[in-house]
């Protein structure tokens, strides 16, 4: 187990290094740079050139990338466009980003397992139709296109929700004032919707195949209720890969939420990436990368461990 | 049941020879358009000219081998255990839910073909008719410039079928090679393609895309690249696969017997993952343009004026209280479309491959 942690451990150091040398590359591959962005259309030429010198853009390549890196593991790291180090910049929407994220999944855990049960239960009946269809419908629709709606539909015609933003309180949460709630609504939903389609279908297809097998119909025979036989029997194995997914979820909490987050002007870190390539700010797009990529390998070795956890036949050497 | 379920289920290949009519006919219909009509506006582009044979190919093609797998699939299907009404219903609904699919997807293939000839350019601009609501003249309304939104779905079918249909084969093309490779070699080259995998996986697909599009700017050969090269997901089930196929028995017969590696890998290994690797592209397709219109929703995907459905709905999000239809209609269109390529892509592996049925 130990070993297998280890091994694990370099080979996210590997991605993290290779990806880090990667989006180095495709910054600097760019024509342009931010100091042309930054001084305007129209700038003089040496008021281009002070700024790059002050940008540390004259710099050797090799320099520049070893400057990106260090400094990301020093806190150095400052966003050009914002003139603020990464993690100042980062926190401030890493919060709004986290709570959007958390109020989806969990909205989406809590609507997409019970639809999930009643379809496989009621097999090729018309509930079992129905929740197929919506599921095959929500992985189907463009999730900006979804939020569009909620706006139209509650935002503009019926006037009962904010169309966009986070309201007054951005420093603070949402979640704690009634206002941040009503602002909350509309991009928690269409994220949850997109979210929920995916996880009906997997619970679904997961418990019908736990329900084919030989201890489901022992159960059965037993004469057991069939609220013990689905729930207390079925459900705990059928879960594992519905667990796994949710930890996948996770990941949405750092960057998944580009198109929403945008389209509803949330001011979340997915927003902030989109600004971030915008402005052409390389040194925050260099130091976002990494955290979210970390983040991403932290989720796909939780994962993987909680499937060895659930899943006890499963041994990592 | 509904009424017409039994009538359906009595002629076994009703739906295959059904579509084949449909398909003739639309072939004929075209024909007969572009020979009677000639062409309303001049194509622009060898995109222009081209890329409407490109989808109608590449669609006829889905429908031929949908309806070989069908018509297999219904050799091989005995009636078993469940009764026949349970059967009745089951097959209904996989042959409606495939026949809806591509009645709708061969549709939107014949409204992006003959785009120029049923509604006016989607590209003049008529300031007195500006944010016009759906009408008799304009189907669907008008847009910020005047210009008509029906005629503006309708050539942005063209962008998002060729693009996401093209982008698709490529990726397939080259994940299924990668994948292939890397569960038959093993070892360093397995070790060397995963790594890859993983590098790419480790930061969400839309964002790459959109800093590669940002860097590089964005034209259709950029956006077909950054759609089929930085999606691995094809490669991972392949290989999958093939390191599951690699220790069975007529595998392990046919190299001892001394077949080159690539006999095997073409001849014995390929045609296993082959219904595999259609589902996947099938639902990749759906996927594709999604991505698409997600990167021209942001600006990054197909540039104005060329109409593309995710840079309508980009275009009308300013107007959506006092123009919803601009929000309401090319978004419908992504989603029929997506839809109909996700329905298609379920029947297809309900027909070719019954054990993976209903699996997400």
């Amino acid at each position: 187990m130990a070993s297998y942690l280890i091994r694990r451990l370099f080979q996210s150091l590997f991605v993290l290094l290779a990806l880090s040398l990667i989006i180095f590359f495709i910054l600097k591959a760019a024509p342009g740079n931010i100091a042309q962005i930054m001084a305007g259309i129209g700038a003089k030429p040496e008021d281009i050139a002070n700024l790059e010198e002050r940008l540390g853009l004259h710099s050797p390549l090799p320099v520049q990338y070893w400057r990106f890196l260090s400094g990301f593991f020093t806190g150095d790291l400052r966003s050009a466009a914002f003139n603020e180090p990464l993690l100042d910049v980062m926190s401030r929407r890493l919060l709004a980003s986290v709570e959007l994220g958390l109020v989806a999944i969990v909205l989406s855990i809590l609507l997409s397992v019970p639809a999930g049960i009643l379809a496989a239960i009621r097999h090729n009946t018309l509930v079992d139709y129905g929740v197929t269809i919506f599921a095959l419908a929500g992985i189907s629709v463009p999730v900006f296109w979804i939020a569009l709606l909620l706006m139209i539909v509650f935002g503009s015609w019926l006037r009962w929700l904010p169309i966009s933003g986070r309201g007054m309180d951005v420093g603070g949460l949402s979640i704690l004032t009634l206002d941040g709630w009503r602002h909350l609504v509309i991009p928690a939903s269409s994220l949850a919707l997109i979210q929920m389609a995916m996880n009906t279908r997997l619970t679904r297809s997961c418990l019908l195949e736990v329900l084919q097998q030989d201890y489901i119909t022992t159960a059965w025979s037993k004469g057991l209720r069939e609220r013990t036989v689905v729930l207390r029997h079925a459900l705990r194995n059928a879960m594992i890969p519905v667990a796994t997914n949710v930890g996948l979820m996770a990941q949405m909490l750092f960057a998944g939420a580009i198109l929403t987050e945008t389209v509803t002007a949330w001011p979340g870190v997915g927003r902030l990436v989109y600004q971030a390539i915008i402005m052409r700010d390389e040194p925050l797009l260099f130091g976002l990368t990494l955290i979210i990529a970390f983040f991403f390998q932290i989720t796909y070795l939780v994962v993987d461990l909680l499937y060895a956890y659930l899943n006890p036949v499963i041994v990592y050497d | 049941m509904v009424p017409w379920a039994s009538w359906l289920s009595q002629r076994r290949f009703t739906a295959g020879s059904l579509l084949i009519g449909y398909e003739a006919s639309i072939v004929a219909l075209l024909v007969l358009t572009l020979r009677f009509t000639g062409c309303a506006v001049p194509p622009k582009s060898a995109w222009d000219t081209l890329g409407p044979f490109l989808i109608l190919g590449a669609i006829s093609l889905l429908v031929r081998l949908f309806v070989l797998f069908r018509a297999v699939r219904h050799r091989d299907s005995e009636p078993g255990a469940a009764s026949h009404g349970r059967i009745t219903l089951n097959r209904l609904v996989g042959d409606a839910k495939g026949v809806c699919a591509i009645v709708v997807l061969l549709v939107l293939c014949y409204l992006a073909v003959v785009a120029p000839l049923i509604t006016g350019d989607p590209m003049v601009m008529v300031f007195s008719d500006t944010l016009r609501p759906p009408s008799a003249e304009h189907l669907l309304g008008t847009d910020l410039y005047g210009r008509d939104v029906f005629s503006r779905i309708a050539h942005g079918a063209r962008y998002t079928l060729g693009i996401g249909v093209t982008a698709t084969v490529l990726n397939i093309l080259l994940g299924t090679t990668l994948g292939m490779i890397a569960g038959f070699a093993r070892g360093v080259t397995d070790a060397i393609i995963m790594r890859i995998l993983e590098i790419l996986n480790s930061i969400p697909f839309l964002m790459l895309a959109i800093l590669i599009v940002a860097v590089f700017g964005s034209s259709i050969p950029m956006l077909i690249m950054v759609l089929s090269v930085f999606v691995l997901q094809p490669a991972r089930i392949v290989r999958g696969q093939v390191l599951e196929l690699r220790e069975k028995d007529f595998v392990q017969a046919t190299l001892a017997l001394g077949a080159t590696p690539a006999r095997v890998l073409f001849r014995h290994i390929l045609p296993n993952v082959l219904s595999t690797v259609l589902v996947v592209a099938s639902i990749r397709v759906g996927q594709n343009i999604l991505s698409l219109a997600g990167l021209s929703f942001l600006g990054m995907g197909i540039a104005p004026p060329t109409p593309s459905w995710g840079s309508m709905l980009q275009e009308g999000r300013a107007y959506i209280q006092g123009a919803p239809w601009l929000g309401i209609f090319p978004g419908a269109a992504i989603f029929i479309t997506v839809l109909a390529f996700n329905l298609f892509g379920d029947s297809l592996r309900d027909a070719l491959d019954p054990r993976l049925r209903g699996s997400a």
